[in-house]
Parts: structure tokens; C-alpha cells; sequence
């Protein structure tokens, strides 16, 4: 049961992860980033790349989402910015364009093959938790989700950079007025959504394995995450985290056929009910 | 003077009337291949892509004219498959089409063999669906799924330690996961091996996180794990229950997991069991000689799937040269019955049914001895098995 109770965490926090980044995008700059699940893989392959070339798994977990955001940064200026105030479909046709040609890009650098990023070797092993053995690196990634959120809220709600974030997800034009450069804060916000999802590439490599497709997959189950959550809200997507992470481990552990119908029928539920998210903070303009 | 204009202007009637490229090679025969170089099956695409371009360097020509080798990815879609084969038979008018890697694409194309009206010889489609489908399609090179469990099964029983054991059993949930795990549980039940959880568990295709099962598998205190997951993501699995420490306990039999695929996992896999046609730890000329020559033209760890779309391409080649010409129904015929001495011994066409009859090895993925692919994983043979053991009976 143990053991259990931690896999639903796992998944969770794995879920939270990647989906926490496209969930301030869009909470602050209103942006539907679909391209976000492919800045993922980018993470996951610029890890892989730094460890295979001997990088400490630890530096490159700092530097690969660093690089990922710089990525971001230079899209977001480049492709985002122009069209920020046309009709969101535009964003959504071209940051799936981007995605495409973002994945297409990973074969003609890394290949087709399945890579896995190599662990480092102190988090090989299990260790006993009253009883059952769980693995070093699943509590690490556990433990390193809890950090990575920490250190997220208190940007958010103790920093004055968090300040004006906050400020400009609700009253971007009042922030403006005030003189505060909101192509910057765009700018920002985006490559911090990017980090993190760089952060949850690397974090991911060792345990799901990195190939070119990884970032599409992924990006179906965060949307379910943040429709559940509600578009933009933090609190929001972490609860929505848990649930859908809890949904679908015990889904799997005791109605295998029909884990995944159980977390989407979940999804359309609370989309029909409870449009603005579990607790009712989503975003829509 | 008249008769100098009168020699020149014969030597150009001569010359002018002389064919136009002399010099230039008799047309060459062209084979279609198909294959998925896209997503998560592309290693296994590339592997028999591979295979069959090194058969035709070796084979050179057929009937005296060059063989070429026109390639299109099918995506693994359906759809696609049929649209390419198409574009090589009527576009690029090759004589035989062959490759396919995944079983839905190779069941499209070969729905349509009536429409292409040239022979289709798959080397991976691993399908029973395919015995006596049609009288222009065939298998060989890679063997069937009724084949590989039959091999899997009989590995069980020829070793004490594994036959004492419980198994649970684990597919992809698509059609190839479901007749895998179906077929093993029928055949291992008849034999008297202990079978868990005889409903089996079906893995969804975009899974991630295999710990639910893992769990699972634990608190089913079971001996064994027979997994039916395609070979990309077998390795992931292995990866994540050896984090558990699950390989210390339980023995997990997969399918046949590609060499890329075992690299890329690393030491996770050692005691991953399989089965295959060929392995680089086959110690025959002719084996040493493909891994050799595979190793010097593409620097990667010699594949099973390259050796077996190597069998299938030579097969293929050999059938246009006794057939004696491009006719599609002669090749055909050459086909039935056509036999290949190859890197893992010799493979014969059944008549009956047009797919391949050959010897398969149980192996163990262990870690390499020194060697000169720099492979670090390598699958072990632990049993060989005749193509009379294998069946199916004729």
C-alpha cells in the first residue's frame, strides 16, 4: 500500500512538473503554449547530451533547463511576441507548428533511438520505507518537485518580481500604466515556463527514457491537468496533479482497462460542472 | 577527295547509327522497400533498411543487372504504407516489394496485393495473419508471433529453474500485445506452466510510468514476468522494475528487443530473456561474416532485425534471379519453397504457406564480453531451437 501511495506521488509530481510551466505561461501572459510539451523534450535531450559527454547528472540538471529557457526566451521574441495580441488561435496553430517542427528537429540532431539519461550512481538502489523498498531515484525526483514548487511560490508570493507577476495576470494594462516593461515580463514568464519544463525533462530522462515523441505524449495529460485545475491557477494544478496522478496509478492497479477513461472521464466532468477548475480559479478571457 | 567525304560520311551513318549509350549499365532492377522511419518503431526500421541495403551490395546483381534499393517511410501508418507502396510500384515500376516493419502496415499493403500485382516479401511483420494470406505476399526473415512464443515456451521448459516458477503476464494493449499474451497463456497452460493472472494486464501504448504494475507484479509474489511490450518500449519497463530491485527476484521474458534499444538501457537489462533469429553471439562464418560486414558499412552494434531483413532481402533476390525475369508470378513461384543458407543458418519458404520455417535461439541479455562493436549489452545464447521444434507443422 506503501508502495502504492508513493507511485501515485511519483506520477503526480511527474505531472506537476511539466505542466506547471505551461500553466504560468498562460496564467500571465495568457498564451496556450502547445509547442510546451516539445521544450520539455528539449530539456530531456539537452540533458541527455551533457551526461553522455560526461556532465555531472546534477550540473546538468541545473544547466540543460537554463538552456531550455534561452530557448524559450528567443522563441517567445521571435514567434510569440508578434501575434501576442491577435485572436488566440494563431497562437494555438503556430505553437503546434512549432512543436512539429521542434520534434522533427530532435531525429535529425539525437535520432530516432530510445535514449535514457544515465543516473547518477548515489541515487541507484532502494531504500526501506517501514518495510517496502523504493527506489533512491523516485524519492529524489519526489523530493526535487517539492523543491522546484517551494522555490516557485516563493518567487511568486516573496519576491517583488512575483509581485508584478501576480499583478499582471489580472491587471496587465494597470502594471503597464506603472511603467513596468510587460514585453519583458512576457518575455520572462515564458522562459520560466520553459525552465521548468527543461526541469522536468532532465528529472524525467533517467526514468521514462527520452525520444523524440516524449513531449507530444506528455502534453494530452498535462491539458487534463490543467483543465481539472483550472487554466492558470498554481493551487489549482497542484491538486489537479494529485488527483489525476492518484486517478491513474490506482486505475492501472485495480481497473487496468480502464485507467485512462476513468482520469478523462474525470476531466469532462469537471470541464461540464466546474469550468473554472477545481477551485474555481481558472483564467479565461 | 570523294572518297575520303564518302569514308567520313559512313563512319558518322556508323557512329549515328550506333545505340546511344553504349557504355551505359543494363537497366537495374528495382526493389521497393518499405519501412517506418518515424516514431517510436523507426530503430527497427532502420535496422531492416539497413539489412536489406547490405544484402544488395552483397548480392551485387541479379540476372546480370545492378539492384536498386528505393526506400519510403511508411510513418507506421497504414494509410501511408499503402500510399508509398503504390508510388514504388506504378511511379518508380520496381519488381517486388519488401521491408515492412510494423504488422498494420504490412496487413494494409498486403490487402492490396491484387491492385500492386508484385510479390511482397515482409522481413518483420511478425503476424499469423500472414500465413497463406495471398499468393503474392510472404514472410521471412523475422518469425512469426505463433513462432516466437512456441520458442519463448519451450526456452521455459528446457530450463528446470524457470519451469518451477508463476508467471504473470503483461501485453501492450493493441492487437499484437493481445495475441502474444494470448497465445503464451494457451500454450504455457497446455504445458503445465503456472500462469497468475490467465486475464493478463494490458499496458496502455502512451504509458509512462510502469510503477502500477511493477506494484503489482510485486504483491503477486510471482517468479516470472512475461512481458509482450513492443521493442522500444520493453527496455523502459525492464529499466523501471530493475529500479525496484524486481530483477533480482523475478526472471522477465520479452519479446525481442532491438540492440539499440538493450544499449540505450544499459546493465538495467542484463537478465532480460528473449528470443531471436540471430544474435552477434551466433559463432558461424557466416554469422561473424554479416556482423563483420554490417559493423565496417554502418559503425552500430549488428541487429537482429538487420540480420533478418538481410535473410529475407537475399531470399527475395535470389527467387527474381531463378525466376529468370520481372514476372510477378514467377517470382512467386521461386519464392515457395526457396531456401538461404544465412547468418543464422538456413531458412526455408514453406510451400504450404509462404512464410519462413527457420531455427531460433533463446538468448539472455547479459553484459558484453570485449568486443569489436562496442556494444556493452549482448543477447546470449541459451538454447537453440530446430524450425521443426518451432513449427508450425507443414
Amino acid at each position: 500500500m506503501i508502495q502504492i501511495c508513493l507511485n501515485c506521488l511519483l506520477l503526480s509530481a511527474l505531472l506537476l512538473l511539466i505542466s506547471i510551466g505551461l500553466n504560468i505561461i498562460y496564467g500571465i501572459s495568457r498564451v496556450v503554449n502547445l509547442a510546451h510539451g516539445s521544450l520539455y523534450a528539449l530539456g530531456a535531450y539537452f540533458g541527455y547530451s551533457m551526461v553522455s559527454y560526461g556532465v555531472n547528472f546534477y550540473a546538468a540538471l541545473l544547466l540543460a533547463p537554463l538552456l531550455a529557457g534561452l530557448c524559450g526566451v528567443v522563441l517567445e521574441r521571435l514567434i510569440i511576441e508578434p501575434i501576442r495580441h491577435r485572436d488566440m488561435t494563431y497562437t494555438l496553430i503556430l505553437t503546434y507548428g512549432l512543436s512539429v517542427f521542434i520534434d522533427g528537429m530532435f531525429k535529425f540532431i539525437w535520432s530516432d533511438k530510445v535514449q535514457f539519461i544515465q543516473m547518477p550512481s548515489s541515487l541507484r538502489g532502494t531504500l526501506n520505507l517501514f518495510g517496502v523498498h523504493y527506489p533512491n531515484y523516485r524519492l529524489f525526483v519526489l523530493a526535487a518537485t517539492v523543491c522546484v514548487i517551494l522555490g516557485l511560490l516563493a518567487l511568486l508570493e516573496k519576491t517583488k518580481l512575483g509581485m508584478i507577476m501576480r499583478a499582471a495576470s489580472t491587471i496587465p494594462e494597470m502594471v503597464s500604466a506603472l511603467g513596468v516593461n510587460m514585453k519583458l515580463v512576457h518575455m520572462g514568464v515564458f522562459g520560466l515556463g520553459c525552465v521548468l519544463a527543461g526541469i522536468g525533462g532532465v528529472i524525467a530522462g533517467p526514468l521514462l527514457s527520452v525520444y523524440p515523441m516524449m513531449g507530444s505524449e506528455m502534453l494530452l495529460s498535462c491539458f487534463v491537468v490543467l483543465v481539472i485545475g483550472g487554466l492558470g491557477s498554481l493551487r489549482g494544478a497542484i491538486l489537479a496533479s494529485l488527483l489525476v496522478g492518484t486517478a491513474q496509478t490506482l486505475g492501472f492497479v485495480f481497473l487496468t482497462d480502464f485507467a485512462m477513461v476513468i482520469v478523462y472521464l474525470m476531466m469532462a466532468v469537471i470541464l461540464l460542472f466546474m469550468p473554472k477548475g477545481l477551485l474555481a480559479e481558472g483564467k479565461f478571457d | 577527295m570523294r572518297k575520303g567525304l564518302a569514308v567520313c560520311i559512313s563512319v558518322l551513318l556508323v557512329l549515328t547509327m550506333m545505340p546511344l549509350r553504349p557504355a551505359v549499365a543494363a537497366d537495374p532492377i528495382k526493389i521497393g522497400v518499405v519501412v517506418t522511419l518515424t516514431g517510436m518503431a523507426a530503430q527497427l526500421g532502420i535496422d531492416n533498411r539497413n539489412g536489406i541495403l547490405l544484402a544488395a551490395k552483397h548480392k551485387g546483381t541479379i540476372l546480370g543487372r545492378p539492384i536498386q534499393i528505393i526506400t519510403e517511410d511508411d510513418e507506421g501508418q497504414s494509410e501511408t504504407g499503402i500510399r508509398k507502396a503504390e508510388k514504388l510500384v506504378f511511379k518508380d515500376k520496381v519488381v517486388a516489394l519488401s521491408g515492412v516493419t510494423v504488422a498494420n502496415v504490412g496487413q494494409a499493403i498486403a490487402g492490396e496485393a491484387d491492385r500492386l500485382n508484385v510479390p511482397f516479401l515482409t522481413t518483420n511483420v511478425m503476424t499469423p495473419k500472414f500465413y497463406g494470406l495471398h499468393p503474392l505476399v510472404f514472410r521471412c526473415g523475422q518469425v512469426a508471433d505463433d513462432q516466437m512464443t512456441v520458442a519463448q515456451v519451450m526456452g521455459i521448459l528446457k530450463d528446470p529453474d524457470l519451469m518451477k516458477r508463476s508467471w504473470y503476464v503483461l501485453a501492450d494493449d493493441y492487437a499484437w500485445g493481445h495475441s502474444c499474451a494470448e497465445e503464451f497463456i494457451k500454450l504455457a497452460t497446455e504445458k503445465g506452466i503456472k500462469i497468475k493472472n490467465p486475464t493478463y494486464d494490458n499496458a496502455a501504448l502512451n504509458l509512462v510510468d510502469w510503477s502500477p504494475f511493477v506494484s503489482k507484479i510485486i504483491s503477486a509474489e510471482v517468479g516470472g514476468v512475461y512481458a509482450c511490450l513492443r521493442s522500444p518500449v520493453a527496455p523502459r519497463f525492464v529499466q523501471q522494475a530493475a529500479d525496484f530491485g524486481l530483477m533480482e527476484k523475478v526472471k522477465i521474458i520479452g519479446g525481442t528487443p532491438s540492440e539499440a534499444a538493450l544499449e540505450a538501457a544499459g546493465e538495467s537489462v542484463v537478465g532480460l530473456i528473449g528470443t531471436c533469429c540471430w544474435t552477434w553471439d551466433i559463432d558461424t562464418p557466416k554469422s561473424k561474416a554479416f556482423a563483420e560486414a554490417y559493423w565496417k558499412e554502418f559503425k552500430e552494434v549488428p541487429p537482429s532485425q538487420g540480420a533478418q531483413a538481410y535473410t529475407g532481402a537475399f531470399v527475395l533476390f535470389n527467387a527474381i534471379e531463378k525466376a529468370g525475369g520481372t514476372d510477378p508470378k514467377k517470382i512467386a513461384e521461386a519464392l515457395k519453397g526457396a531456401t538461404f543458407e544465412g547468418p543464422y543458418g538456413e531458412v526455408r519458404i514453406s510451400p504450404k504457406d509462404n512464410c519462413m520455417r527457420t531455427p531460433v535461439k533463446v538468448v539472455v541479455a547479459e553484459r558484453a564480453p570485449k568486443n569489436p562493436f562496442g556494444a556493452k549489452i549482448i543477447k546470449k545464447v541459451v538454447a537453440s531451437l530446430t524450425p521443426e521444434e518451432v513449427g508450425p507443422a507443414e
